[in-house]
């Protein structure tokens, strides 16, 4: 009896490391920053924002953790892309469409940015001045982020994804002229999915989704081609998703 | 004076003939890809918060009004109606007539103490694609290529602190 029970826990041991083995496998980390970092990010009162009116830069309520996707349900499992601070300002760009209750924000910060979901009352915005936006669904599953467009991610897994993306530029007095977007895949381009941009503001694709099909260790990348690519640094915060059969997210 | 008059008549009935002719070549709108077209600027009236001691968060809103102008290349050896080939571009894309107005909303936050304008920027989203023969999608000859505009998109560049 003791035996079959000591058995039996040690069986539950074995799956528990195991799932846990695969869950690690399948995530790539999220970029951690540090207290001081996300303190010296809340802005002074009447500071001028980063983005030179360009979008309102609405005060953060509460403490706040910023997820991967809206969480929709018991089903849905984001990941939680770091925990926001009351008195920081952030940029809210969209409405979810499925429960009107969650806000996708960048956080824009001198050494870090985010990309993300909130609920919204833990911010000072409006409704009618976000845009309605398709949510990633509950049955999307997280992968990892991305912070920069020099980075590449591999794929753990064979199978569809979607790749969230903001890309944008401190404010600038010169237009950035037109440019294209693309994801590449083990270093080509992947042309039907191209994004043209050209602005004079700082929001150059913003809450962008582009899908493609990988295999298990493909390497995603990012390029941008025009004649700023090489000259002006540009932000970037880009959220990969899989999209499992049966999973429907009808970003196109 | 017969000659002639046979001559003439000979004349308008090929006319009538060439003009029933051409259209009636059948064609298909094959819808390629979105570009981005013209840039171009405006500027806001002021948004006073001189005397405000909050931070005012208003919101401007902002109209344009286009035409779905349709750029249409036809080869030379297409016989086609131009008029009826543009009348398909625009019902491919749901547009009902020549003209269009867009309507944005900005949202804009002014500190206490200022008073802004903010700089708009409007974009022309297009749709560029092939007129093919035949009635089959995606099949046949190329007939031709064309741009039609479709939507602006705004976006607020920044703002000018007027004071």
């Amino acid at each position: 009896m003791i035996r079959k029970f000591v058995y039996g826990i040690f069986s539950v041991l074995v799956a528990l490391v195991s799932i846990t083995a695969v869950y690690a496998q399948t995530l790539t980390p999220v970029p951690t920053v540090s207290a001081a970092d996300i303190q010296a990010c809340i802005p002074q009162p009447g500071a001028v924002g980063r983005f030179n009116g360009a979008r309102p830069e609405s005060l953060v309520l509460q403490d706040v953790d910023l997820l991967s996707q809206p969480l929709f349900g018991t089903d849905a499992k984001p990941l939680t892309l770091v925990t926001i601070p009351k008195g920081a300002r952030v940029v809210v760009f969209d409405l979810d469409n499925v429960q009107k209750s969650w806000y996708r924000v960048l956080w824009s910060c001198d050494t870090f940015n985010f990309a993300g979901w909130l609920p919204k009352a833990s911010v000072k915005f409006f409704d009618k001045n976000a845009n309605a936006k398709v949510a990633p669904p509950a049955c999307i599953q997280t992968l990892g982020t991305v912070d920069s467009v020099n980075k590449t991610w591999t794929s753990p897994k064979q199978g569809r994804i979607a790749v969230a993306l903001d890309l944008y530029r401190k404010p600038s007095t010169s237009a950035y002229p037109e440019s294209f977007f693309y994801l590449t895949r083990n270093g080509k381009e992947l042309r039907d999915k191209d994004r043209e941009f050209k602005t004079a503001g700082p929001f150059l694709l913003n809450g962008m989704v582009i899908g493609a099909d990988l295999s298990k260790g493909t390497v995603v990348g990012f390029e941008i081609v025009g004649p700023n690519a090489d000259k002006e640094p540009v932000l970037f915060f880009a959220t990969i998703y899989l999209i499992p059969d049966g999973c429907q997210w009808n970003f196109e | 004076m017969i000659k002639k008059s046979a001559v003439l008549v000979s004349i308008l009935l090929l006319n009538l003939v060439l003009t029933a002719c051409a259209g009636s070549q059948e064609f298909n709108i094959v819808d390629l890809r979105e570009k981005l077209g013209t840039v171009t600027k405006e500027t806001t009236s002021d948004i006073d918060n001189a005397k405000g001691t909050d931070e005012l968060d208003t919101n401007i809103n902002a109209k344009r009004q286009f035409r779905h102008v349709v750029d249409l290349k036809l080869n030379s050896t297409a016989t086609l109606d131009e008029s009826k080939v543009k009348q398909k571009i625009l019902d491919t894309y749901d547009i009902p007539d020549g003209s269009g107005e867009k309507s944005c909303i900005i949202p804009a936050q002014v500190p206490a103490g200022h008073v802004y304008a903010y700089d708009i920027e409007w974009t022309q989203v297009i749709r560029e694609g092939n007129v093919q023969e035949g009635k089959v999608q995606g099949q046949g000859n190329l007939l031709g290529t064309y741009t039609v505009i479709i939507d602006l998109q705004c976006q607020v560049v920044g703002a000018e602190v007027r004071k």
